[in-house]
C-alpha cells in the first residue's frame, strides 16, 4: 500500500513538472524573434499590411503573451496539441506516427548500452590487471569522447559502404515490401547501426561505472562472507556482487535518459530514422512552432516517465529504499 | 587428543611496494575436536591472516601461502583444489567476521543468505532450506524467526546481524568455526550476549572454535588454549590458565598488564593503565632477531641477532624467548 502511495505521489509530481515544462517551452518559443505569421509571409514572398494583420488575428498572435499562454495551456490540458502549419495535420497524430520508431531506437540503445556496458565493466573489474581491462578502458574512453554524429558517420562508412552488410538508413525496405515477421526482421536490420551509434557513448559511461562499482563491491565484507560460505565464484559475482554493483548504474541510466533522447535527435538525422528527433529537427528549421511545442512536451513526458521507471526499478533492486518517500 | 586441524610451519607473504613481506612466519598449532583455541595479539600481528589462510581466502593476487600446510583431518587444504576448498568453506570450516554491519549482503533477505549455503552444501530444496534458516535463527535466539527470516539486514541491529552471521556459519554444522574478533564492533552488553551464545552453541553442537581476539577478557571467557602472536609469529602457546596465570613471554606479560583493573570498594583507587612502549614494527623492517626485542625491557644482546627457539615450559605450555632458553640458564 505504501508502495502504491509513493508511485501515486510521483505521478502527481510528474504532472506538476510537465505543466512547468509546458509553460517554459511556450515562453521560450514566444521570446524567439519572429512568429508563425512572419514565416508564412516569408514563404508567400511578402504580403500587404491588411493580410498580415488578418493572419495575426487568425493565428491568435495579436493577443498578449499571457492570453496566448492561457489559451495554449487550456488546449493542451484538453488533449489538443494544435495543428502543424507545414503538414496541416494535428500535431498529436504527427507525433503518434513517429513515437514507435523513437521508442524502439531508445529501448534498443538503452538495452544494448546497459547489458553490454555492464558485462564489459564486470569483466574488466574481475580481471583488473589483464589486457581485457585495458582494452575496455581504451574503448570506453574512445566511445565517451567521440561525438555521436561523427561515430555514426564512421560506422555508416564502415558497415554500409566499405563492408556493406547493413543498410545505410531508413526504417525498413519500402521496395521489398515485406510483411509480418520478415518486416520485423527488416526493421531490426535497419536498427542495428543507429542503435549501436546511440548506445556507444552510454555504453562507455556504463562500462566505466560498472567497473568502478564492481571493483568496490568485490572488496566488500559481504562478498568475503559469500566466499566464506563456499559459494562458487559465479554465484559470488552474479548473485552477490552484481546486484549491488548495478545500483549506481541504474541511477545514472535513469538520469541519462534525457541525454539519450537528445542524442536520438542527432542519430535519427544521420541515419534518416523516421522518429521524433528527425521530426523535431525538421520542424525547427521550418519554424513549425505548434509541432515543436508538441514534441518538446512529449519529450518531457518520455523523460519524466523514464525517471519514474528508474525510481520504481531502484526500489526493486535495493530493498533499503522501500520505506522512505 | 585427536587433531582436527593441524597447521604446520605456515608462511604467508604479500607483494607490496616495499617488496615481498612475510606476514606469517613458520606458524604451527593444532586444534582438537570441540576445543576452543584463542589467538591473541595486537592489530597487524597476523591473527586474521591466519584465519584467512585456513579458509583459503588469502587476498588475491597479492597474497601467497609460500610454505607449510593446513591439515583438516589429515587432508592438506593448502594443496586442495579450488572446488574442494569451496566444499570445505561454509560446510566443514565456517567463519564469522568483526564487521557485522557490513558482512551481510544488503539486497537479500537474511533467510536467503542462510538458506543458500544449506542448499549448496547439503542439497536441501528451497522449502527445506528455508525451514533450516528459521531453525537457525531460532537457535541464535532471534525473536520471531518465522517473520524475521524474510527481513533484510538493514532491519537488524549490529548484535542481531552478528547472530545472523553465526546462524549462516553454523547452518551446515561445520566441525570448526573461526570467529575473527566477532564482538569488536559491538557494545559491551551485546558482546557478553554473543560470548554466551558461542559458548552455548559450542556446548550443544560440539563445534571447535578458533577465536581471534585482542581482548584478554574474551580469552578468559572462551578459551581452552591460547596462542599469543606477535608480528606474524607465535610467541607463546599454552592452556588458558598457563597463559593468564603463568605468562612466560615478556610480550604476553605486557599484554596482560594492559588490562584495566578496578579495586573493589574503592572507586577512587585506580591503578595506572599500563602499556607496552613502542609499536609493532613494519613487517618489511623486521631483522633477523626476535621481533619483540626493540620493545622488550629485558632484551639481551642476542635477542637482536637471532630469532629465539620455542622452549617447552610445561605440558602444552611453550614460549619463544631467549630468556627462557635452557642454555641461558636465567629465569625470566
Amino acid at each position: 500500500m505504501a508502495y502504491l502511495a509513493i508511485v501515486l505521489r510521483r505521478v502527481v509530481q510528474a504532472i506538476g513538472l510537465l505543466a512547468a515544462v509546458a509553460i517554459l517551452n511556450f515562453t521560450l518559443i514566444h521570446l524567439a524573434p519572429g512568429d508563425i505569421v512572419s514565416t508564412i509571409v516569408g514563404e508567400m514572398g511578402g504580403a500587404s499590411e491588411e493580410t498580415i494583420a488578418e493572419l495575426r488575428r487568425a493565428y491568435g498572435v495579436d493577443r498578449s503573451y499571457l492570453e496566448q499562454l492561457g489559451i495554449y495551456l487550456a488546449r493542451v490540458a484538453g488533449g489538443d496539441l494544435g495543428t502543424s502549419i507545414y503538414y496541416n495535420k494535428p500535431v498529436f497524430l504527427l507525433i503518434l506516427d513517429r513515437v514507435p520508431a523513437t521508442v524502439l531506437l531508445l529501448l534498443a540503445a538503452l538495452t544494448l548500452a546497459l547489458v553490454a556496458g555492464t558485462a564489459l565493466g564486470v569483466l574488466a573489474a574481475r580481471y583488473p590487471r589483464g589486457w581485457f581491462a585495458a582494452a575496455v578502458n581504451l574503448v570506453s574512453l574512445f566511445g565517451f569522447s567521440a561525438p555521436v554524429f561523427w561515430s555514426g558517420l564512421m560506422l555508416l562508412l564502415l558497415f554500409a559502404s566499405a563492408i556493406p552488410i547493413l543498410p545505410p538508413g531508413g526504417f525498413y525496405d519500402v521496395v521489398a515490401g515485406a510483411q509480418g515477421l520478415a518486416k520485423a526482421l527488416d526493421i531490426a536490420h535497419h536498427l542495428v547501426l543507429p542503435a549501436t551509434t546511440l548506445a556507444l557513448i552510454f555504453l562507455a559511461l556504463y562500462s566505466r561505472l560498472a567497473r568502478a562499482s564492481m571493483i568496490e563491491v568485490l572488496g566488500s565484507d559481504y562478498v568475503r562472507t559469500a566466499r566464506a560460505k563456499g559459494l562458487p565464484e559465479r554465484t559470488v559475482i552474479f548473485k552477490h556482487a552484481l546486484r549491488n554493483a548495478l545500483l549506481p548504474v541504474v541511477t545514472v541510466a535513469g538520469l541519462q535518459f534525457s541525454a539519450m533522447l537528445a542524442g536520438a535527435v542527432l542519430v535519427e538525422t544521420v541515419f534518416t530514422w523516421p522518429g521524433l528527433g528527425q521530426l523535431a529537427f525538421e520542424s525547427i528549421l521550418r519554424r513549425d512552432n505548434q509541432l515543436i511545442l508538441g514534441i518538446l512536451l512529449l519529450s518531457a513526458v518520455l523523460v519524466t516517465f523514464g525517471n519514474l521507471i528508474t525510481d520504481v526499478l531502484y526500489r526493486i533492486v535495493d530493498p533499503r529504499i522501500k520505506t522512505d518517500g | 587428543m585427536t587433531r582436527l586441524l593441524e597447521v604446520q610451519d605456515l608462511q604467508v607473504e604479500f607483494d607490496t611496494w616495499d617488496g615481498r613481506v612475510r606476514v606469517i612466519e613458520s606458524l604451527s598449532f593444532a586444534l582438537a575436536a570441540g576445543e576452543t583455541l584463542c589467538i591473541v595479539g595486537e592489530s597487524g600481528c597476523g591473527k586474521s591472516m591466519t584465519a584467512l589462510a585456513i579458509m583459503g581466502l588469502v587476498p588475491q593476487p597479492t597474497g601467497h601461502i609460500t610454505a607449510g600446510s593446513v591439515r583438516l583431518a589429515g587432508e592438506d587444504l593448502v594443496r586442495a583444489s579450488p572446488a574442494r576448498m569451496q566444499a570445505v568453506r561454509g560446510n566443514e570450516i565456517s567463519m564469522i567476521f568483526q564487521e557485522p554491519m557490513t558482512s551481510l549482503n544488503p539486497v537479500y533477505p537474511v533467510g536467503e543468505q542462510i538458506a543458500e549455503a544449506v542448499r549448496l552444501h547439503k542439497g536441501l530444496d528451497r522449502d527445506a532450506a528455508r525451514s533450516r534458516a528459521v531453525e537457525m535463527l531460532r537457535a541464535v535466539h532471534i525473536p520471531e524467526p518465522e517473520r524475521r527470516v524474510d527481513e533484510y539486514p538493514h532491519q537488524f541491529s549490529g548484535g542481531m546481524r552478528q547472530r545472523v552471521m553465526i546462524a549462516i556459519a553454523l547452518a551446515c554444522e561445520p566441525k570448526i568455526l573461526i570467529a575473527d574478533e566477532p564482538t569488536t564492533a559491538l557494545d559491551v552488553t551485546v558482546q557478553a550476549q554473543i560470548f554466551e551464545l558461542l559458548v552455548e552453541l559450542r556446548e550443544t553442537r560440539g563445534t571447535a572454535i578458533v577465536f581471534i581476539t585482542h581482548d584478554v577478557g574474551a580469552v578468559a571467557e572462551m578459551a581452552d588454549r591460547v596462542i599469543v602472536m606477535y608480528a606474524g609469529r607465535k610467541v607463546e602457546e599454552g592452556g588458558v590458565e598457563d597463559i593468564l596465570e603463568r605468562p612466560a613471554h615478556p610480550y604476553t606479560r605486557g599484554l596482560l598488564a594492559c588490562r584495566p583493573t578496578l579495586v573493589l570498594g574503592d572507586p577512587g583507587a585506580r591503578s595506572e593503565l599500563a602499556e607496552i612502549p613502542g609499536v609493532v614494527p613494519p613487517l618489511h623492517q623486521l631483522g633477523a632477531g626476535c621481533a619483540f626485542a626493540p620493545r622488550c625491557a629485558q632484551a639481551l644482546q642476542r635477542c637482536g641477532v637471532a630469532a629465539p627457539p620455542e622452549t617447552r615450559l610445561a605440558d602444552g605450555h611453550a614460549a619463544a624467548c631467549w630468556l627462557l632458553a635452557p642454555s641461558e640458564g636465567a629465569a625470566a
